[in-house]
Parts: C-alpha cells; sequence; structure tokens
C-alpha cells in the first residue's frame, strides 16, 4: 500500500479534533478516509485531493454548529447539577460560598486600597518625565543624611547647564508661620498656602476650570486656588479678579481656579502663588545654603536620567567649592514616581515613605493568605465530601464520559461558585467601603464600570480563585474508577486524606502568623504611646505666636500666669513633633579641623525646660540672672555632647553659625521628633525674634474655664488674629496615625481571616464527624465514654494546628522582625507574642471542632446503627 | 408527536434503504443520490447525533477495517421508534398534502 498518499492530510486530523472528540472524531476521520481512498482509486490523487479539501470546508460549519449545540446541552446539564447540589446541601454551600466571599470581598478592598497606593501621582501627563532633584550631605562619620529640599539657585543653574532638562519648577509650601486670609467677612487661618514657579502648571498637571496655565503665575501678586477654596471665600466657583487678603502680606489677585487636587497627589495646596513674592520677602533664601524648596525638573527624556543624575552630583563642586568640601553636598535625580512609596528623605512634603511600601507588601501579603484561607475552606470541603458523588462519578464515567470530562465539570463548579461569591463580595464590597475608608483614612470609591482595570482585576481575581479551588478536586475526583466507585467499596472521604492534612495546616499556619503579626503590631504601638518622651507631653497646648503676640509677649505671659489654673507658658521655634531646623554645626571647643556635625536648633525662652520637664544633667537652665545667656547661652543635649565628643562640656566655646556663645547646660536626651527616629544632636539657644510657637501647660481640673480665659487673653493682645490651639498630646498621637490604621485594618483581616478558617473546620468537622458516625457508635456500644469520643475527635485537630504553630513561628518571627526594623526604639519580639497566638488558635480551633465532636459523642449508637 | 426534521427525516429514510449497510460515507451518498445535490459530512453528522438521542436510530462500532486506515465503521440502523417516526411524518403528509395542494403544486412545476 502507498501509505503516504493514501493518507489525507495530517492538518485535518488536527482541526477535527479541535471540534470533534471520541466516537465522533473516529467516525468523521474514518468517513473521511475511506471516501478519499475511494476517489483516489477512481479519479486519480489530484482530483480526490481537490475534493478532499472542498469536502472539509463545506463540513467545517457543520461540525462547529454542531459541537457548540452538544456542548451546550452538556453544559445546561452541568449547570443544572451544580444548582440541584447547591440547593441539596445548603450548609456546605453556605459555608463554601460565604468563605469566599467574604475573602473576595476582603481581597477587592485591599485590591483597591493598593491600587490608590500606586496610583500617586500617575495623573500628570508627563509623570513619565518628571524628576525632582534631592541633596545628600555626608557627615564626618560617613553617615549619609538625604533631603528633600533643595537651594534656591538650583533650579534655573541646572536648565542652564544641562539641555536635557527641558523645564524646572520650584515649590514651597509656606508653613513658617499660620496663614490668615480674608475676604469680606470669610477670615480663615490656611496651612495649604504655597508659592512655585511660573512653569508649575507647565511642568505638572493640574486641570484649569477657569484662568490660563501658562500665564496663571505671571503676575507677581496673582493667586491660583481650588474649587473647593474658591466655594469657601465667594461662595461660588466664579472667582477671577477678585481678591483675597493675607494678613501682613497684601492683597492677592486670583488669576485661576483648578480643580480640587486628587487626594492621590503628593502635591497639596489649596493656594498657590509665584514664587518671586517669597524671595522678594525673604531675601535671606538666596545662596546655595538654603535648601527651602521643592525644586522638580521636566526631563527630555527619562532615559536620560542616570546620565544626568552622574553629571549633576557634583554639580556644587564648579559652583562653591568651599560648600562642597564642608557639607559634601550631592544632588541626585527622584522620579516623581517614586514620591509616594520609596522615598527616604529628611524634610518630605508627606514624611518618610519608605515605610508605605513595607504597608503595600503587608496588604497584599494579607489578600493573597485570605484568598488561600478562602480557596483551602472550598478544596478541603469539595475532596472531603467527593465520596458523596462519587456515584454520580461513576455513572457519567460509565455513560461514556472520560476523564477530562468530569474535570470540566468540577473545575466549572468551583468557577460558578466563586462567580456567585463574587457577585456576593461586590455587594459585601459597596456595603464596607464607607467602614473602611474611615479604617484607612482614605477616600476609595467603589464603581464597578467607572474603571477598566479594575473591572477586569476583580474579575481576574474570582477567576484565579475559581481556578485554584477548582484544580484539585476536579484533579481528584475525576481519577476515580467507575468499577469501585459504583461497587461501593471507595473507602468514603479517604481520598486525599494528607493532601487536605497539609491544606489544613497551611491555613492555620497563614492564619497564626497574622494574629502574631496583630499581636506584634499592636505590641509596638503601645510601646511607642507609653514610652517616655523625657518631658511631660500631658495637658501642654500650643498656638501660633503672632500678630500682636510678638511685640507684646511679655505682657500676655504674665498676664497668663496670674491665672492659677496656668502652670507655665514658654515659646519656642519649633512643635517637638514637627522640628524644622537642621544646620551643620562646624565650631566648638576641643573639635578636630575636620569635624562637622548635623545638629537640630531651636530657639526657645527661659521656662521652656522647665515648662516642658526637661530634666538637666549637667551646667544650668537659661538664667534670667545671667544676662548673657540672652545671646550667648547653648543648652545642649546629651547625643550632642556625645557626638562633639568632649569629655567637661560645661564653659566650653560653641558656636551656631557666627553666634558665638558658651555651653551653659546639658539637659537628658528626650524625643523631640517621632519615634521612627532616633534621638539626633539638639542645641537650644534664645533668639526671640525666631520663635513661633507659644505652649501654655494647663492644670487637669477646670479646663474648659481655663481655656475660655485663655482665648479672651489672646483676643485681648492680638484682635486680628482668631485663637486656634492645639493639645501638644493629640499631636503626638498623630505622628503614628500611619501605624494605627495599619494596625486597626490589620486586626479587621485577621478577624475575618480567622473566621473564615472557622467556618471551613467547621464544615469538616462536621463532614468527619458524619463520616465516622459508625464508629463511633460501635465504640460507644463497646463501652467508650463521651469525652473519650471527643478526644478522639479533636486529637487530629489539635495534632494539625500544633504543626502549623511550628511551621508559623518562624515565618512570622522573621516578618515581623523586619517590619520592626522601621522603628529605631521597638520591641523585642518575646516568646509570648508567639506562644499566645498559637494558644489562641488552638481553643479557637477546637471550640469551632467541638460543637460537632460533641453532637457525634453524644448520639445514640442505636440510632448510628440501625440500618447495618 | 415529535416532528422529524427535513434532514432528520432524509437520513433516517437513507439509514432504512441502506438496511445492514448504513455508516457515515454510505448515509452521505445516499441522502445525495436521493435530493440529487451533494451533502457534506459536517450536514449529516449533526442530524445522525440528534437521531441517536432520540434513540430513533441505533448506533454500534463494526470490526476495524482496512479502508478506513484500520478504523471501525459506525454502524446506523432504525429502531422501533424510528420507524414509529417516520411512519408518524407518512401520516402527516398524507393529511397535510390535500388533493388539492398536490394538484396546484404539481401544475406549477410542470
Amino acid at each position: 500500500m502507498n501509505s503516504n498518499k493514501d493518507n489525507h492530510p495530517h492538518l485535518v486530523k488536527i482541526i477535527l479534533g479541535l471540534f470533534l472528540d471520541g466516537d465522533d472524531y473516529y467516525q468523521a476521520i474514518g468517513d473521511f478516509e475511506e471516501t478519499y481512498r475511494y476517489q483516489v482509486k477512481t479519479k486519480g490523487l489530484a482530483k480526490a485531493n481537490l475534493w478532499f479539501w472542498f469536502m472539509f470546508f463545506k463540513s467545517l460549519p457543520g461540525f462547529i454548529s454542531n459541537s457548540i449545540y452538544w456542548r451546550g446541552v452538556m453544559f445546561l446539564n452541568y449547570l443544572k447539577i451544580a444548582l440541584r447540589n447547591i440547593k441539596r446541601h445548603k450548609g456546605y454551600s453556605f459555608i463554601n460560598i460565604a468563605g469566599l466571599a467574604i475573602g473576595l470581598a476582603c481581597c477587592i478592598l485591599i485590591f483597591l486600597w493598593v491600587w490608590d497606593e500606586l496610583s500617586y501621582d500617575r495623573f500628570h501627563e508627563h509623570i513619565h518625565e518628571l524628576c525632582r532633584v534631592v541633596r545628600s550631605e555626608r557627615s564626618q562619620d560617613g553617615t549619609i543624611s538625604r533631603f528633600a529640599g533643595t537651594p534656591r539657585p538650583l533650579g534655573p543653574s541646572f536648565k542652564e547647564a544641562y539641555p536635557e532638562i527641558i523645564e524646572f519648577a520650584r515649590f514651597h509650601p509656606y508653613k513658617s508661620e499660620r496663614v490668615l486670609l480674608e475676604y469680606k467677612d470669610n477670615k480663615f487661618y490656611e496651612d495649604g498656602f504655597s508659592f512655585a514657579d511660573p512653569s508649575f502648571f507647565a511642568v505638572f498637571t493640574f486641570p484649569f476650570i477657569q484662568g490660563d496655565p501658562k500665564t496663571a503665575l505671571s503676575e507677581p501678586y496673582a493667586v491660583v486656588i481650588t474649587e473647593q477654596t474658591a466655594e469657601k471665600y465667594f461662595g461660588s466657583k466664579d472667582a477671577i479678579g477678585r481678591t483675597l487678603t493675607m494678613k501682613n502680606w497684601g492683597d492677592f489677585t486670583v488669576s485661576g481656579i483648578i480643580k480640587n487636587i486628587p487626594a492621590n497627589s503628593h502635591i497639596q495646596f489649596d493656594f498657590i502663588s509665584p514664587i518671586g513674592i517669597l524671595f522678594e520677602r525673604f531675601s535671606w533664601m538666596r545662596g546655595w545654603r538654603m535648601p527651602h524648596f521643592y525644586t522638580y525638573v521636566l526631563l527630555e527624556k527619562i532615559s536620560n536620567i542616570h546620565n544626568l543624575n552622574a553629571k549633576i552630583r557634583d554639580h556644587i563642586k564648579g559652583i562653591d567649592p568651599e560648600l562642597f568640601k564642608i557639607a559634601t553636598l550631592h544632588f541626585a535625580l527622584q522620579p516623581v514616581e517614586d514620591i509616594h512609596l520609596r522615598s527616604n528623605y529628611k524634610f518630605d512634603l508627606s514624611g518618610h515613605s519608605e515605610i508605605k511600601s513595607v504597608y503595600v507588601t503587608f496588604f497584599s501579603a494579607i489578600a493573597v493568605f485570605v484568598l488561600i484561607i478562602a480557596c483551602i475552606n472550598f478544596m478541603n470541603l469539595a475532596t472531603a465530601r467527593s465520596a458523596n458523588r462519587a456515584r454520580e462519578i461513576g455513572i457519567r464515567k460509565v455513560s461514556g464520559a472520560n476523564r477530562s470530562d468530569i474535570a470540566k465539570q468540577f473545575f466549572g463548579e468551583s468557577l460558578l461558585m466563586s462567580l456567585i461569591s463574587l457577585g456576593i463580595a461586590i455587594i459585601l464590597v459597596a456595603l464596607s467601603l464607607p467602614v473602611f475608608n474611615a479604617l484607612t483614612g482614605k477616600q476609595l470609591n467603589f464603581t464597578l464600570f467607572s474603571n477598566m482595570n479594575i473591572l477586569l482585576g476583580i474579575l481576574g481575581i474570582a477567576v484565579i480563585t475559581g481556578c485554584l479551588s477548582g484544580l484539585y478536586p476536579s484533579m481528584l475526583l475525576s481519577s476515580f474508577q467507575p468499577a469501585s466507585v459504583l461497587k461501593g467499596t471507595l473507602a468514603s472521604g479517604s481520598k486525599g486524606f494528607l493532601f487536605r492534612r497539609i491544606l489544613v495546616i497551611t491555613q492555620f499556619t497563614l492564619s497564626l502568623i497574622l494574629i502574631i503579626g496583630t499581636v506584634i503590631i499592636y505590641r509596638q504601638l503601645d510601646y511607642m504611646q507609653s514610652m517616655k518622651l523625657g518631658y511631660d507631653k500631658d495637658y501642654l497646648l500650643y498656638f501660633a505666636k503672632q500678630g500682636g503676640l510678638r511685640g507684646q509677649y511679655d505682657a500676655f505671659k504674665s498676664t497668663l500666669l496670674k491665672n492659677p489654673y496656668i502652670l507655665g507658658v514658654t515659646t519656642s521655634s519649633d512643635v517637638p513633633t514637627h522640628t524644622r531646623h537642621l544646620t551643620i554645626i562646624e565650631d566648638w571647643e576641643g573639635k578636630s579641623p575636620e569635624d562637622r556635625i548635623l545638629m537640630n536648633y531651636f530657639s526657645v525662652d527661659h521656662d521652656f525646660i522647665e515648662t516642658f520637664g526637661i530634666e538637666m544633667v549637667a551646667g544650668r537652665n537659661f538664667s534670667k540672672d545671667f544676662s548673657t545667656d540672652t545671646n550667648e547661652g547653648y543648652v545642649v543635649n546629651e547625643e550632642a555632647v556625645k557626638q562633639m565628643g568632649i569629655k567637661s562640656p560645661i564653659g566650653k566655646r560653641f558656636s551656631l553659625w557666627n553666634y558665638k556663645g558658651h555651653i551653659i547646660g546639658v539637659m537628658k536626651n528626650f524625643h523631640f521628633k517621632s519615634l521612627h527616629d532616633i534621638i539626633e544632636p539638639l542645641i537650644f539657644r534664645i533668639q526671640p525674634q525666631w520663635d513661633r510657637y507659644i505652649f501654655v501647660r494647663v492644670r487637669s481640673a477646670g479646663i474648659a474655664d481655663t481655656l475660655k480665659s485663655l482665648e479672651s487673653v489672646h483676643h485681648q493682645f492680638n484682635p486680628e488674629y482668631p485663637f486656634e490651639f492645639k493639645f501638644l498630646d493629640e499631636e503626638i498621637e498623630q505622628l503614628y496615625q500611619v501605624e494605627k490604621r495599619m494596625m486597626q485594618t490589620f486586626q479587621s483581616f485577621t478577624g475575618l481571616a480567622i473566621f473564615i478558617s472557622c467556618i471551613g473546620l467547621f464544615g469538616l468537622a462536621a463532614f468527619m464527624a458524619e463520616q465516622r458516625t459508625k464508629e463511633i457508635g460501635i465504640r460507644k456500644v463497646l463501652g467508650a465514654s463521651v469525652p473519650g469520643v471527643v478526644m478522639l475527635l479533636c486529637k487530629d485537630f489539635t495534632k494539625w494546628i500544633l504543626i502549623a504553630n511550628v511551621i508559623g513561628w518562624p515565618l512570622a518571627f522573621v516578618v515581623m522582625k523586619m517590619w520592626l526594623q522601621n522603628f529605631s526604639y521597638r520591641i523585642g519580639p518575646g516568646i509570648w507574642q508567639f506562644l499566645m497566638p498559637g494558644i489562641v488558635m488552638l481553643c479557637i480551633a477546637l471550640l469551632t471542632v467541638s460543637y460537632h465532636s460533641l453532637k457525634a459523642a453524644l448520639a445514640n449508637p442505636v440510632d448510628s446503627l440501625r440500618y447495618d | 408527536m415529535n416532528l422529524l426534521s427535513r434532514s432528520e427525516e432524509i437520513i433516517l429514510l437513507a439509514i432504512w434503504k441502506l438496511k445492514d449497510n448504513a455508516y457515515g460515507v454510505t448515509i452521505r451518498e445516499q441522502a445525495s443520490k436521493d435530493t440529487d445535490h451533494e451533502w457534506s459530512f459536517g450536514a449529516i453528522y449533526k442530524p445522525l447525533k440528534k437521531l441517536v438521542h432520540k434513540a430513533y436510530v441505533e448506533k454500534r462500532s463494526s470490526e476495524p477495517c482496512s479502508e478506513r486506515g484500520g478504523r471501525s465503521k459506525y454502524m446506523y440502523s432504525l429502531t422501533q421508534t424510528g420507524k414509529e417516526a417516520l411512519r408518524d411524518i407518512r401520516k402527516i403528509y398524507k393529511t397535510v398534502w390535500t388533493e388539492e395542494c398536490k394538484l396546484a403544486f404539481d401544475k406549477k412545476n410542470r
């Protein structure tokens, strides 16, 4: 036989294989081949080939519609069976769907949160070409301090020197004093007043409602305001050309109105004016030593960034060699995209952000954990209950279903479950979003169809969940041998026992890690809140020192101190939560020529140390008895002494820039920044014109009256400014807001994860107790006691949870150690923080299991054995 | 009464005519011959499968044969219900096609 010629093209077999299977396929191939061979014999090869392809293409539509029709029929059958199963086993379906729905809802919420975190600043048109210039300074001992701020001449100088930079814009959020703005009767303090170069709106994309972005900042006293600000002052969005009066500054003419700044922008402001006004007013901001600005540059191509980084690194060398030498000052470019999540610079607009990327990772991990736990529930119950469906599978196989059909059926069922759960999850998300927003401090929206990516993401999560949880059951169930299944020899529930055990252990390991995480985060926050700061933060309130308070501070103070409920009044340049003054100290007695130290400096008055309750270690406090203290006295902290390396500091020469003086006292270290940072060197000096804040310590008793009288005295001395104050301890709590939110969110999700694990365990226990009904009956007949039977049933679960503990501890330890690295002052993970969650989890699990164990143990053996 | 579709009817009749030799190839030939129109395999498998599903025909596989490259033929034969269905359709034709209809349409063709 000339076999090659007689065989029709191989391709056809493959194509037919796509549409037909089993008998249909063989029949079609056979019929084709037979006719083809007949044609070859009678009409010759060429004609036969022609006929063959003609016939093939003519048949194709029939094959396709045929296959779709029969698949449709089968699909409807699968659907019917699946829905019947859901209906018949209500408890089991509820556990499955509820678990998956809660898991998916958690996942979607976290997904929205992560999405929001990742979306920061992405709305700018040129975001991919936008960079911020940052600077770093190396101190004597080699530590590098990195700062977000850059000096005023940097922008123009860069643009001139490097053609790769198309445009630059400097930005300065004005925080030195509280701004008081006025339009007719509307008078408000404003925190969001900023200054920027006219090119600001060319570099960044903030859509204008009114006005022209190109010229909005070109007039000197112009101001661009946001929509909501326009509403606040003018009651309408139509505000172009109106004037806002800023106390002590003058009149600003509104030249543009922009849409409200999205919450996911790292630059936030309500008012923005040309930066020229600032230069005019504060001429000392001029030089390369005054890094008071955030400089953004627009690059031609982002691929230039590496080359450019190398070039700008030593930019200062050519301009101010001396400054380069003393400060070892370097510049670098940081993509604006990275600012929100991946930057760690001092004096940054939004604080340290590196920790936020840790949280993004943490939260994503929780989402995945919760989802895995929910999937495991599904797999567990599906495989455990496989015996109940064994007969159906047997019949299907006998009637001609092959393994892949069965696998497809169960795969499809789990997809159906996950889609039903998705529907419920979406409702859950919509309901719980306000709570979630309150928890995380975000303003997330959940509208399914507004964002294609989110919709696809959510669908993707559901499909992945369905696939993950359907994979194992479908493989296991489809492997049943029909003969043994129908004979009834399949030991019920024995299949996949090992796998199920592994799944439960995984589930509890994940839950355990979450519980340990919650405990450690809680302990750390508690530790930080209860940690001694080194001063007394309670009943200490502060407000801005401005207007009439500036000139008449002494009179104001003595008036206040007449009130017996006011214990102390003092003033300073910084609040110990937001310190802003940092400089290089280069001159003290006993230093080696190369020494330079980065130090924080406050201006204070004579009563600061006493009012705050800061302890002195050596020397003395500022005193009115020594007139030289006002100009020449310095009080430093222990850390400064340590870094300067001097033995007996009292009386040593010391100068801050050109202000020469002596160290008169050493104070004990206290925390003047958040506890994320270690204590840095700090110096106090008396320099009244720098003072910005007034602190008042009040008695805890009669606080409302005290505040009232405080307000009236304030009004008497400073009628033009409204009285607004803050309590220091509340401000300090604000510092740990991120952690606090993180913990609350973490707690909620941990709770849900445990809940999902438990309902899964509940289902599994119910099933296992049911499986062993007869065994228990026989045991009881033979004299087993109720506690004995309960023990028997709980033994397995206990074992699994113990194993989960052993696996979970090291994992949790490593992860939490990583998180704790973010804190300079942290708790050491103690044994109880690991043991406790383990015990708690064991108790929860045993409680969950005990219901069914007890029920099985208490059952009358007569009932369970009656039918055999 | 379960009415047959036209293609089902033709194929059912073809199977009856072919007696013991009804399988894909011969059924296609028979149907083509009867209708004077070249049927594709795709066009006969679909009604065939439905007929099997409705239990009008039975399908069984023969011994492997060499002209099919060693594959079995899938032989079809009418069942009792299949015969009933044909009888039914015949009865319907008789009542639906009255003498008047026949006269009218035969004339036109002529």
